[in-house]
């Protein structure tokens, strides 16, 4: 099985792959293929929150932010291809299903982590003016 | 009705409560415009002696001092420059006490010693009245005041140019007795054609012996120049320290052309007002109103009656200049009412807004003061003041080449560069390029502090509000510096070098910038230039917290100590004026009550009492505008002493300042409400019985006589005077039906004095053997000179001619 195929495989049929190694090895591919899709999402995100410059945001919170975003977007990406697959009959299984589950798991938890993150640093400031009153 | 330019002199202490009194009646009577036909000046040998308090300052003459503390050094002086012309003053001279010291010789000395400021500051006081007289604009100010009071204005109101000047003060004195007949000839030196009247007090027999020779002397003194001018001669110093002669060159003249004599007691020796050394003294209030009486009008209608008095008293010298007089009245006091409302208003309305701990002003109204109102705007106000001046810190700074050089990796060790520059105070680092601006900025954020409590002060008109803001703005830069230690930088603490703090706070921001720009979130979406301008940025931030830091403490220090402290010097200042403000209404209420002095006090009608009227008109308050009271422009200015401490008088200060911008819109306020009738209200408010005294006693005169002195209209004036004629024929009516025996004055016109009512009487063809006291006076006059006749006798020089009786009455009795 060439990549190409394991690809076509991981993305269009799910159903033919076999084995937990195979799985692991898919659920992997869909997480990269996940970073493929917060890339580009995170990037103009990024650009478009320059204006919170002005807002005394700073970069390495607003990078966080877009790509809090981007892993998001990833994951519901995911997460919307494989009910498409399903609707389509090409889930047979909950087996099946669980490298599209774990690549979605593991997006959504990094998006919320960047986002915990931020909303962290910001309390902290929040909570530096609100106590000095 | 005519005015001629005139001066005042005031010379003594005597001579200065008089004047005080002169400006009190012109206050009152122009609405306290002052009238550039009219100056007074005071030659005061006593600088201690006490200002009036009710002048308000405008009104307040600054005396000339004449005083000479070193008397041998100036006797040395004048004997050095002027030789065998100064063999008159005694070597021996020594002055104890105030002023002269009570002797002659040592008030003639002090005119000597500063003649040539007298008769420079006489030269412009002329010039300037003379000027005024040639101006339109004295003429449209009496024509203005004519037509608020309902009469015809005048067409032209100074139409003659020479002056009049007035000489005032007690011949019992040193200052007055010691310099009368020399201040007569240099007036005469300066202006020939100015008529000079002299009003001089003299005591009685039961003063003291060195008063009762005095005033013998000064009276012996003035009639022998009457009667021999050409007897006169002196000679004094220039400013070059070159003689200066009077000189015998100089047309013989009498040192004044008429003198009027006053005293506590009556023609009749019956005493008729007391005498002190106060400005509230009646018999100085009497002689102040006679001059403010003769400026404004009665001088024209004395002048007319005067012109022949020779004819009547037998072209004798002396019984042509020697005169007394006596000035009664009734009055309706708009001077005291509209004081006394005004002190109402500095009391209560100035001091105790200021001072009022529940209310503040808010748009002109007084609303509750609340503590945390004024707090939100004094914190308000700190996040107004800060940014501007936080971006101002970075001049200089300039990080843009660092991030670049980091951008572009042309830095091999970049926290090593960083530690560098933001770590050490060295040359060009950025440390020092912002620390450089740390004192100037505590200077502008003190600056902009002092300037915001300015404005919430002269907006709100409260020391507790003021104080609340500053709490405000305190505790936000507080709240500020509290947020900076939140974020780690190391808090200024007194005595201890920070820097090692600092140092270490700043590797660890080094070291998460190092982290962050090799974060691959942050390459993957190009972010880097960005997070190294906003990561140096940062660093810059919390080094110019960790610089400014102890500039807030400081500041806030500043704010408690220094404007904390303004405040409380202004809350005491303020408390002091209340209390004088306060006590001053209770005097003037007590005083307005008080029939000692030479007018009967009325009201404006029968329903009114003075106490009613005053608090009515205190509510009329003219409002001083915020901004007046303070204001900041790099300093602090305004009524209020924020800038400095004041001087010690500073309340009095403030008192007759605020005074003289209230009353005189007080004044214009009464005149609002119309004239008031004088006979009417006589009339209605029964006091006709009073106003009939007041003309006998003003008939009694006011100098004790052995031979009544001339009083018929025919030959004096004796006028009763009031705004028009018409009225003062209908009050001589009113008084007549009450009681025959009323004396009898001619009806004359003093249009300017529509609120009083006045009775004159001169008394002419007096001459020193005929006053009361002559024996007495004498017979101290011989004890005096037996101890020190230089002293005594300053002039005895030029009257030694032993004339007893020359033919026309000449008083040479010595």
């Amino acid at each position: 099985m060439g990549v190409i195929d394991f690809l076509w495989k991981v993305v269009f049929a799910p159903a033919l792959l076999a084995g937990s190694v195979v799985l692991s090895i898919a659920a992997l591919t869909l997480l990269g293929i996940g970073f493929l899709i917060a890339l580009p999402t995170a990037m103009i995100h990024a650009r478009a929150l320059n204006s919170w410059r002005e807002n005394d945001l700073d970069t390495y919170q607003r990078v966080r932010i877009s790509w809090s975003w981007g892993w998001a977007i990833a994951s519901a990406l995911i997460l919307g291809w494989l009910v498409s697959l399903a609707l389509r009959g090409h889930i047979t299984g909950f087996l099946v299903a669980v490298p599209y589950f774990a690549a979605a798991l593991l997006t959504f938890v990094f998006s919320v982590f960047l986002r915990q993150r931020v909303r962290a640093d910001l309390r902290r400031y929040q909570h530096l003016i609100e106590t000095g009153r | 009705m005519q005015v001629r330019p005139s001066i005042v002199i005031g010379l003594g202490s005597t001579g200065k409560y008089t004047v005080a009194n002169v400006q009190k009646f012109l206050y009152e009577v122009l609405n306290g415009q002052p009238l550039d036909l009219v100056h007074c000046m005071v030659l005061e040998t006593d600088p201690s002696a006490a200002h009036d308090p009710s002048l308000p300052s405008d009104a307040r003459v600054n005396p000339i001092s004449i005083k000479v503390d070193n008397v041998s050094a100036a006797i040395r002086s004048l004997k050095q420059g002027l030789g065998d012309r100064f063999t008159w003053c005694p070597d021996s001279l020594i002055i104890d006490g105030p002023g002269a010291g009570n002797k002659r010789a040592g008030g003639r000395l002090m005119l000597f010693s500063n003649m040539h400021n007298i008769q420079s500051a006489l030269q412009s006081a002329i010039g300037s009245v003379r000027a005024a007289a040639d101006q339109v604009g004295p003429t449209q100010q009496i024509n203005s005041l004519l037509q608020q009071r309902g009469l015809a204005p005048e067409q032209n109101v100074a139409p003659e140019p020479n002056p009049v000047v007035y000489v005032v003060g007690t011949l019992a004195g040193g200052t007055c007795s010691g310099a009368c007949v020399d201040l007569g000839y240099l007036i005469h030196r300066v202006h020939p054609n100015a008529t000079r009247i002299g009003i001089f007090t003299i005591t009685d027999d039961n003063a003291n012996s060195t008063y009762q020779a005095n005033c013998w002397a000064a009276l012996t003194d003035l009639a022998h120049f009457v009667g021999r001018p050409n007897d006169y001669d002196a000679a004094w110093l220039n400013l070059a320290q070159q003689p200066v002669e009077y000189g015998r060159q100089h047309d013989p003249a009498k040192p004044y052309d008429y003198i009027y004599l006053l005293s506590t007691r009556d023609q009749n020796d019956g005493q008729h007002l007391e005498h002190e050394n106060s400005p509230t003294s009646p018999l100085l209030v009497m002689a102040g109103l006679f001059i403010s009486a003769d400026l404004l009008g009665l001088e024209n209608l004395r002048h007319a009656r005067l012109v022949n008095i020779g004819q009547h008293v037998g072209g004798d010298r002396v019984h042509e200049t020697l005169f007394t007089m006596n000035l009664r009245g009734v009055c309706y006091p708009k001077y005291e009412i509209t004081e006394a409302a005004a002190c109402s208003i500095i009391a209560n309305r100035i001091c105790g807004g200021w001072l009022d701990r529940e209310r503040y002003f808010l748009g002109g109204k007084q609303v509750h003061l609340e503590d945390e109102t004024a707090k939100k705007m004094g914190r308000e106000a700190w996040n107004a003041i800060l940014p501007p001046v936080w971006q101002s810190l970075r001049a200089g700074a300039d990080t843009s080449g660092l991030v670049e050089q980091i951008n572009n990796g042309q830095l091999e060790d970049v926290a090593k560069t960083l530690n560098r520059e933001f770590g050490i105070d060295g040359e060009a680092t950025i440390y020092r390029m912002v620390q450089q601006h740390v004192r100037s900025r505590l200077s502008d954020l003190q600056i902009a502090v002092r300037s915001k409590f300015a404005h919430v002060l002269s907006s709100n008109q409260n020391l507790l509000f003021g104080e609340y803001f500053l709490e405000g703005v305190a505790e936000e830069i507080r709240r500020t510096r509290k947020y900076w230690a939140g974020l780690g930088v190391p808090a200024a603490t007194a005595g201890q070098d920070m820097r090692a703090s600092w140092q270490g706070e700043l590797k660890a921001l080094v070291e998460r910038f190092i982290i962050r720009q090799r974060s691959g979130l942050v390459k993957f979406v190009f972010a880097r230039p960005m997070l190294v301008e906003d990561e140096v940025g940062e660093i810059q931030a919390r080094l110019e917290m960790f610089l400014m830091d102890s500039a807030l403490g400081d500041l806030e220090k500043w704010i408690t100590s220094d404007l904390g402290g303004r405040i409380t010097m202004v809350r005491n200042i303020l408390q002091t004026l209340q209390n004088k403000a306060s006590s001053r209404v209770a005097s003037i209420k007590s005083d307005l009550g008080d029939t000692r002095g030479p007018l009967l006090k009325i009201c404006r009608s029968q329903q009114e009492d003075f106490a009613k009227e005053i608090q009515s008109l205190s509510f009329r308050d003219p409002q001083i505008p915020g901004p007046q009271f303070v204001s900041y422009d790099g300093v602090f200015s305004g009524l209020l002493p924020f800038q400095s401490p004041p001087a010690a008088d500073f309340d009095q200060q403030l008192f007759f300042e605020l005074k003289s911008r209230i009353q005189p819109v007080l004044l214009q306020q009464l005149e609002r409400d119309g004239t008031i009738d004088i006979v009417q209200q006589i009339t209605s408010q029964g006091v006709v019985g009073n106003a009939v005294q007041r003309a006998k006693a003003a008939s009694r005169l006011s100098v004790p006589l052995t031979v009544a002195a001339a009083t018929d209209p025919q030959t004096v004036p004796a006028y009763a005077l009031a705004k028009t004629n018409q009225v003062a024929q209908n009050l001589m009516q009113v008084l007549r039906e009450t009681q025959r025996d009323t004396p009898s004055f001619e009806p004359k016109p003093l249009p300017l004095f529509d609120h009083m009512a006045l009775f004159y009487q001169e008394g002419a063809n007096l001459d020193l053997d005929r006053l009361s006291h002559k024996l007495s006076f004498k017979s101290a006059f011989e004890q005096a000179k037996q101890r020190d006749e230089a002293v005594i006798d300053p002039l005895r020089q030029l009257t030694t001619k032993p004339v007893i009786e020359d033919g026309q009455g000449i008083g040479r009795v010595k």
